[in-house]
């Protein structure tokens, strides 16, 4: 390295090779093997718009004659082709993106950029310049890679998304608005809800509904990315000098605060368990549920304004925002979920807490927080008609009327909503560990289940491969189940024997635990009694329902406590 | 199942630690008494904060045992830390939260946990309830750790290089906290620091530790007792640092040397003489020049 340049190159190239090797992995896996996957599947990619190819293809004979269960796992496995290279090449653009903002954690400001860049010998311009360039560069090669190399379904919804311009413009915003906010972390997670939900407006198709904006949306963006430019020089000039970078609340309330904290010196919490869950939910939950606001929130407003300059909103905008806020719970609890704490922080470590209260104070305020999450997401919802009419598909009067069971299965799919995206952070907490590869199941499952998936409608065709899993599954699913039982038995026994959990608390998770169980199986069994595959439903359903992964959790956080 | 009674605080018994291919821990064994002040001595990457977290239970024993008032730090960790009051050296506190719920939240864990000693702490230390610890200077947070440890009254107060990077004042508000907390009877103190002069005031025993052994341990008076430094003048210049038996470290030139020595004062003087030296100054080193002339000699020490 013998300049400031090739030195930025390889902090960068060493901070994220790994991603860096998926993202090239990914380009290259999908121009090899996915023509060749829809080739088989019949679908055709030439075709203005992909899922016209629907009707003609060979999935389309087999949702026909096949069970509803199966035309389901038949029509994910057509959204997974058609928008999985969609789906990679969106994450790693943002991902590049993110890259090139430089930001790394902070303690203090969540993320921020490092101050240890300052006290290099290099000017501002300059290293804005140099992220600006080397990153427009390296999102052009990628962008470059995944519209030359891999052959992209052209589908309505997302052509606006193979639009250079939009992402450079992206990245400039971006910058922008990480650097000038990097004092105010709040109003900069707002700020970029709001760039991202609005840049995805401006690249899918309900543009067409607004023809001032379709019209002028290449000025619109050279526009900002001059402003984004120019905003992230004064941005980063004014990190470096620490100029601007917090506020001061007016004098009373300043009063307010140091009054209210002074007399709370002198109260107390009522237990330790309501301690420690002040301190998860204020650590994690609480930022969950803020962030589902924000993000939603935003997107709602955005909307809200659009809506007052054309009047009604369209069906294709307001079904983009209906989907666009019921995904937002799922996708914070996921990314939560995702990366499970991997070391208990040492402030916590030598609190006098067993393994097991950790463990299910983690397990209650995750709970807490997805119920809260959705009953923002529904809030928000319920305001949605006001902007404009839903489609078929999306509109609740509509649904209730089609589906005669739904208004009684209701209070069953809401809590079966909640639970599944606690699900996302509860059965993940026993890959909190620094094992090499263990440590990546919670970002591979999906995938892992996507490929099995995918196996077995590769071999759906071969004669008598139906049949042979209609009889074997239910036998597999109840020997993963008796696993299931065998191992809970196994480790909380150790768990509680070694007083790394009480006997209450495993008392109280077994409650709810046998609570959830009858809330899903009972409707299953009234309405389902019939379906052929019942058993593996039934055996389904408890398999989903996390039990020897908690007591799995408590261990792994034993190990990483004591290492 | 109840503490088996002992007078020990901590005791260790060849305690042997790797990481990766680093040996951070030796073998070593030390016993703590109850109600001492001892300190535990070395240059950076000793091994003293990885001693701190077997004491804490934070890292569990390859081989070796550890007890701290009779219990396994790893078996029964609640048990064990409801009695330690411990201060990192990393004034790990969460950045996000208040000093007043900082004594809220902290306060629920332990029973001992006295309210009104904790404000008084909080006024003397001149602790803002309503800052947040990010706002916190680098004394401010070692002091709000410090209270911490302390307003619960702790049998075992552990400190972990408390004085790192902190100005005098605030080194001087540590040590009498420690001083206060040994006043009452029978509680502990174990503090790691690399300032000698610190030991030098408060311990009553004192560890050092060299490359993760023991090279020094016992009641501080004896080991200054056992130690003297004497100047020499020789009657030509030396060419080269004279052989001395038992001295443990020898600086100079020409006609005058210095030595550090421990134990067989008499066989030093005699071994001088042969070389055609005499002893013209004999003084009770200081503990940095003791650890130092360890450290350079990395011999252990007959147990005082």
């Amino acid at each position: 390295m013998n300049s400031p340049s090739a030195a930025l190159v390889w902090e960068i190239w060493h901070r994220h090779r790994n991603r860096l090797v998926a993202i090239g992995v990914a380009i290259l896996g999908f121009a090899l093997i996915y023509p060749r996957l829809c080739a088989f599947y019949g679908l055709r990619l030439d075709l203005p718009n992909a899922l016209d190819a629907i009707p003609e293809s060979q999935i389309s004979e087999r949702i026909k004659q096949g069970h509803p269960l199966t035309a389901i796992a038949e029509i994910l496995t057509v959204l997974f082709l058609l928008l999985g290279p969609l789906a990679c090449m969106l994450l790693s653009l943002l991902y590049l993106i993110w890259m090139f903002t430089f930001a790394e954690q902070d303690a203090r400001k969540g993320f921020a950029v490092p101050v240890r860049l300052f006290r290099l010998p290099i000017s501002t311009g300059f290293l804005v310049g140099w992220l600006s360039v080397v990153g427009a560069a390296t999102i052009t090669l990628v962008y470059l890679g995944w519209t030359r190399l891999v052959h992209l379904p052209r589908i309505d919804i997302f052509e606006g998304y193979p639009s250079l311009l939009i992402w450079l413009t992206l990245l400039l915003v971006a910058q922008a608005l990480v650097w000038a906010l990097d004092g105010f972390p709040v109003l900069r997670l707002l700020a970029l809800s709001g760039v991202i939900f609005f840049f995805g407006f401006l690249a899918g198709p309900s543009i067409h509904d607004h023809p001032w904006l379709e019209q002028n949306r290449s000025s619109i963006l050279l526009a900002l990315l001059a402003l984004g430019s120019a905003s992230s020089f004064v941005g980063l000039h004014k990190i470096r000098h620490g100029e601007w970078q917090t506020w001061s609340w007016p004098g009373f309330l300043r009063a307010r605060g140091a009054h209210r904290a002074a007399a709370s010196t002198k109260s107390a919490f009522k237990s330790t368990a309501r301690a420690q869950f002040w301190f998860e939910w204020r650590r994690s939950g609480q930022k969950v549920v803020l962030a589902t606001c924000a993000l939603s929130g935003v997107a709602y407003l955005i909307m809200a304004v659009v809506a007052a300059g054309v009047g009604v909103l369209s069906e294709g905008d307001t079904d983009g925002l209906a989907l666009y806020l019921l995904a937002v719970p799922i996708f914070l609890h996921l990314v939560q979920g995702i990366m499970p704490e991997r070391a208990l922080p040492m402030f916590l470590a030598v609190r006098p807490l067993t393994s097991g209260e950790v463990v299910m104070t983690k397990l209650k305020v995750a709970g807490l927080s997805s119920a809260l999450s959705w009953l923002v997401t529904m809030g928000l919802l319920a305001f949605v008609p006001l902007l404009g009419n839903l489609s078929g598909q999306l509109d609740p009067g509509r649904l209730l009327a089609r589906f005669e069971h739904l208004p009684a299965l209701l209070p069953v799919i809401l809590v079966g909503v909640i639970f599944l995206t606690w699900r996302l952070v509860a059965a993940n907490l026993c890959f909190g560990i620094n094992h090499r590869w263990l440590k990546l199941w919670p970002v591979l499952s999906p995938y892992a289940l996507l490929i099995l998936y995918g196996l077995m409608v590769l071999y759906s065709g071969v004669s008598g491969f139906r049949h042979a899993v209609s009889i074997t599954l239910p036998f597999v699913l109840g020997a993963l189940v008796v696993a299931k039982f065998w191992l809970a038995r196994r480790v909380f026994r150790v768990c509680l024997k070694r007083g790394w959990l009480s006997r209450s608390a495993l008392f109280k998770y077994l409650s709810v635990w046998a609570a959830l169980a009858a809330w899903f199986l009972v409707p299953t069994l009234l309405f389902m009694q019939r379906e052929a595959e019942i058993v593996s439903i039934v055996l389904a359903i408890i398999l989903l329902l996390p039990f020897a992964r908690i007591g799995l959790a408590v261990l792994v956080v034993n190990v990483s406590r004591h290492r | 199942m109840s503490a088996p009674e002992t007078a020990n605080a901590v005791e260790i018994q060849g305690l042997t630690r790797k990481f990766k291919d680093k040996l951070a821990l030796d073998n070593v064994s030390l016993r703590i008494s109850r109600g001492r002040v001892f300190g535990l001595a070395g240059e950076n990457g000793a091994g003293k904060t990885t001693l701190i977290k077997h004491i804490l239970g934070l890292l569990k024993a390859e081989r070796g045992t550890v007890r701290v008032f009779g219990l396994d730090p790893v078996a029964r960790p609640a048990e064990v830390l409801k009695q330690i009051g411990f201060l990192s050296e990393n004034r790990d506190l969460p950045a996000w939260m208040r000093v007043d719920e900082l004594l809220r939240y902290t306060g629920a864990f332990y029973p001992t946990w006295d309210t009104t000693l904790a404000e008084q702490l909080r006024e003397r230390f001149c602790l803002d309830p309503s800052a947040r610890v990010k706002t916190l200077s680098r004394g401010e947070s070692a002091k709000a750790g410090l209270l911490l440890a302390l307003a619960f009254r702790p049998d075992l107060l552990l400190l972990d290089e408390p004085s790192s990077g902190l100005d005098p004042i605030v080194r001087r508000d540590i040590l009498e906290a420690i001083i206060r907390t040994v006043a009452d009877e029978g509680r502990t103190v174990i503090f790691s620091t690399h300032l000698l002069d610190e030991v030098e005031r408060v311990a009553d025993e004192i560890a050092m530790m060299f490359h993760g052994k023991i090279v020094l341990s016992g009641p501080l008076d004896e080991v200054k007792e056992n130690h003297y430094r004497m100047v020499l003048r020789f009657e030509t210049p030396l060419a080269v640092e004279p052989k001395i038996p038992g001295a443990l470290s020898i600086r100079g030139s020409g006609q005058e040397w210095t030595l550090i020595c421990n134990g067989g004062r008499q066989q030093t003087i005699e071994a001088a003489t042969r070389l055609g030296g005499r002893v013209v100054a004999e003084e009770t080193p200081s503990l940095d020049e003791v650890f130092i002339a360890r450290a350079a000699s990395n011999v252990s020490a007959p147990k005082a």
